[in-house]
């Protein structure tokens, strides 16, 4: 007595292998302090790898590229040219 | 594409043959037709374990066949099973024409290939 097989006649799919599927750990990059927030001197505005965004006014940037505020102030974002960003920081009596 | 082949002599049905791959689906479908006809044949008919089998997973391929129907002692029974697989296959491959094709042939004897 047969012992009924419903794949008798069924391709048989190979099990092929990808190349693929690797990836390094994120470095959690970008912004750390938005637009108009306010900081304190020391700290980190943007972390980046290269210079996509370009130190404005009382802002440090590291040998890392990462930005940081060098007064207490509020945050702002600016363009610099045609093309290019910066950040700056402006104290609070001077806005005043 | 599934090829069934069903072997008939003088309209009486000896056996069948089915061999190639298809798709998932016609082949549960095909698969379940012909094994439960052989089944029923052999614990239902009179032939009872008097036939040949063949059967390969690798190639996808069966093969059944009654050599006493061949030499003209038909059993009822038997002949009524296969009558039914050769109606259920029939309808099989009208609704999926592109993945099987039933074909009749006519045996002097108990020929395959």
């Amino acid at each position: 007595m047969l012992r009924i097989n419903l794949q008798l006649f069924a391709h048989k799919k190979g099990s092929g292998s990808s190349k693929n599927g690797r990836d390094s750990n994120s470095k959690r990059l970008g912004a750390k302090r938005a637009d108009g927030q306010h900081v304190l001197a020391g700290n980190i505005l943007y972390t980046q790898n290269g210079t996509r965004i370009h130190p404005g006014k009382n802002v440090g940037c590291g040998n890392n590229y990462t930005l940081f505020a060098l007064v207490d102030g509020r945050v702002k974002y600016e363009r610099l040219g045609r093309s290019k960003k910066q950040v700056s920081v402006y104290p609070i009596e001077a806005e005043a | 594409m599934l090829i069934c082949t069903i072997f008939k002599k003088n309209d009486c049905i000896c056996g069948f043959q089915i061999k190639n791959h298809t798709d998932p689906i016609v082949c549960s479908g095909v698969s379940a037709l012909a094994q439960s006809t052989v089944n029923s044949i052999e614990a239902l008919s009179g032939v009872g374990s008097r036939y040949e089998l063949e059967t390969d997973e690798e190639s996808g391929y069966l093969y059944f066949f009654i050599p006493s129907h061949a030499h003209g002692e038909v059993d009822k029974a038997a002949e009524l099973f296969l009558k039914g697989f050769e109606l259920g296959a029939l309808n099989l491959s009208e609704g999926y024409s592109e993945y099987m094709t039933v074909k009749i042939r006519e045996v002097s004897d108990y020929v395959k290939n």
